[in-house]
């Protein structure tokens, strides 16, 4: 277990009750919802997409076909689960359809926070600049946990994987990581 | 392996490395208005204000289109080869018998005012749904609002020339980008009498911009005439398996007590120019007690394995027209540019709801039940072949929580109480509760186990040349 947990921002059984709560046509309901997961849904699409302005246009789909499909979600904890395969799916449509990958490193300059002022930043650029060497689907495995905050069991489902399979392959990926940040530094 | 102990430092600064980027707030807002603004169509749909008249229009037009699929999905009835025939698909329509009356605008039509454009395209008016869809341009980005409270909130609606009109009745589409200079919406409204040859468009205000921002009380006078000869409409074909490669595994827990209870088909396939749409169903045996059941994961696969992208997947089991059978409709399309070789559709995990007959358990709640008040009831129930593990009841402000700890594939549990009738229910995975408008139950309360959301793994595969 890791000793410092992640700040997870959700939780399945809350997310049921404001699931519930929406299709009682309680639209504040899925607001919250959408307050909720706004920001993790926008950065893990950023991260697969590559620039703000197909992350927005991509952000904007996923809420809108989430709440299209809202009869569709059945509860059972796994609103995450279900809201991040729509996130993966429409991501998986916009490389389809443009046949393209934006590489992290082609951000345009002026939409990206400046992280070169400390070096904490520094560090995060580093590991940004690293993953975005990583093939796509180890990308997409630390973008799931990190970007979206998915925990194991939530990735497990939009992944169809095991569980424990997922673990490890995070866990193997940030050994990677962490050698190749030493080596850096050395 | 290193061991996940040595990794907490590496992961904090991983996802310390993922928390610089946050949307822009102009972005959020606009967004939430959409959501507002589709959110209160949702709404509309699922209580249209239209007439008794439009209601059975509705009603006959789903008849003709689950119809289709009922008759279509059985390939071994005469009955089926001579209907089949007699159905083609229209986008923006759905299924219609195929030699409808149908009609559509004598010409698009549009105006400008005050720099922005608005254009009424496309309407299709059949025997039983007016789709439309209009689209606005030139929209200064000042023009949208910033929270719900300042957009335009009164959807457009078409004045007869008897002065009676036909309202929003749902199926919309939206096209919305945030601050985007245009957008385009579908909407469909009621059925037009067939003798109604000419109509009004009102659009009080423009929808998703803000009030005032816009020029307001637009009127667009429509004409309608027969459909020209060149109207598209796609023949709806039948799906055919491929027999060499079909795996017709039954869909169920290999183990479970529901193997073999659930298949999967597909049955009508449409072609358009921008892909294929797959209509099929999801069946379960008769009196097997389950009420529904839709596809929860799955995936679709081309000959070399790699994955198809679905335009859409409708598995909404509220389209139902027919009370009683035993399937769910299943939708989906693929795009145009997949490959020419076999699909495979694998099903991993449906959602399934079961029916639970005579399981009740009973506690006594006293005359006076305080909120916050606990009863730990710590039983074991048997449903629907499943133990489920009643932990508590709790009295909460207008009712009372029922906490479980319950096998991994049981989800909601669905109870009622006392028989009586409660105000909301909310259900997750490990708890059921009820709140009720007026009195809330006291004393020895019986509680039945009506029915089980089930989420059943299982592989089920179905191969087919597109």
């Amino acid at each position: 277990m890791f000793s410092k947990p992640l700040p997870l921002a959700h939780s399945g059984l809350e997310d049921d009750r404001l699931a519930a709560e929406a299709k009682k046509d309680r639209p504040g309901a899925f607001l919250a919802l959408y307050e909720r997961y706004l920001t993790p849904v926008y950065r893990y699409l950023l991260r697969r997409v590559g620039d703000v302005k197909n992350a927005e246009d991509l952000t904007t789909q996923v809420f809108l076909t989430a709440l299209e499909r809202f009869s569709q979600y059945r509860g059972g904890g796994k609103f995450a689960a279900w809201l991040f395969t729509i996130a993966r799916n429409k991501s998986i449509d916009f490389f389809r359809t443009s046949r393209r990958e934006i590489p992290l490193e082609s951000c345009p300059p002026h939409r990206m926070i400046d992280e070169d002022r400390t070096f904490a930043r520094d560090e995060a650029r580093q590991i940004k600049d690293l993953i975005a060497k990583y093939p796509p689907e180890d990308r997409d495995l630390l973008d799931l946990r990190f970007a979206a905050e998915m925990t194991f069991a939530e990735m497990a489902q939009v992944l169809h994987r095991n569980e424990n399979t997922v673990k490890k392959q995070v866990y193997r990926l940030l050994a990677r990581l962490k050698n190749e940040l030493e080596n850096n530094y050395d | 392996m290193t061991d996940s102990h040595d990794l907490n430092d590496i992961e904090s600064k991983v996802f310390d490395s993922y928390q610089v980027e946050t949307p822009d707030s102009s972005f959020a807002n606009t967004l939430r208005h959409h959501i507002v603004e589709a959110s209160a169509h949702t709404r509309t749909r699922s209580t249209p204000r239209f007439s008794l008249a439009g209601r059975l229009a509705l009603a006959i037009g789903s008849c003709v289109l689950a119809l289709a699929i009922l008759f279509i999905a059985n390939p071994k009835s005469n009955l089926v080869l001579g209907m089949r025939q007699l159905f083609s698909f229209i986008p923006g329509v759905g299924i219609v018998e195929e030699g409808a009356p149908l009609r559509q605008l004598t010409e698009p039509v549009a105006e400008t005012r005050a720099g922005i454009t608005v254009t009424v395209d496309q309407m299709i008016l059949s025997p039983d749904l007016t789709p439309f869809q209009f689209q606005v341009s030139g929209i200064p980005e000042t023009a949208y609002p910033q929270n719900a409270a300042e957009a335009c909130p009164e959807p457009p609606y078409l004045l007869l020339p008897d002065g009676s009109r036909l309202d929003y009745a749902g199926f919309n589409a939206i096209s919305a980008y945030a601050n985007a200079p245009s957008y385009s919406k579908q909407f469909t409204l009621a059925a037009v009498p067939p003798e109604v040859d000419n109509a009004t468009l009102v659009m009080p205000c423009v929808l998703g911009l803000k009030t005032g921002a816009a020029p307001e009380g637009w009127e667009f006078p429509l004409s309608f005439v027969p459909v020209s000869a060149e109207f598209v409409s796609s023949p709806v074909e039948e799906v055919e398996s491929q027999p060499a490669t079909v795996a017709e595994t039954a869909l169920a827990k290999p183990q479970g007590p529901f193997d073999g209870v659930f298949t999967l088909s597909l049955d009508q396939k449409i072609s358009q120019e921008d892909g294929d749409i797959y209509f099929g169903k999801i069946s379960w045996q008769d009196n097997s007690g389950f009420s529904t059941a839709m596809m929860e994961s799955f995936d679709l696969t081309d000959a070399e394995g790699n994955r198809v992208m679905t335009d859409f997947a409708s598995t909404d089991p509220s389209w139902n027209p027919f009370e009683a059978h035993s399937y769910n409709p299943v939708a989906f399309k693929i795009p145009a540019t997949t490959t020419s070789g076999p699909l495979t559709l694998t099903v991993t995990r449906i959602m399934a709801n079961l029916h639970v007959d005579g399981v009740s358990f009973s506690f006594d709640a006293g005359p006076n039940p305080q909120i916050g008040q606990q009863w730990v009831l710590d039983k074991d129930i048997t449903a629907g072949g499943y133990q489920l593990h009643l932990i508590s009841v709790t009295r909460i402000s207008n009712g009372y929580e029922f906490a479980f700890e319950n096998p991994e594939e049981v989800g909601c549990v669905d109870l009622s109480i006392n028989d009586t009738q409660y105000a909301q229910g909310r259900c997750g995975s490990n708890y059921t509760r009820y709140e009720y408008a007026g009195d809330v139950p006291t004393g020895e309360l019986t509680v039945k186990i009506n029915n089980l959301d089930l989420h059943l793994d299982g592989t089920w595969e179905y191969t087919w040349m597109p």
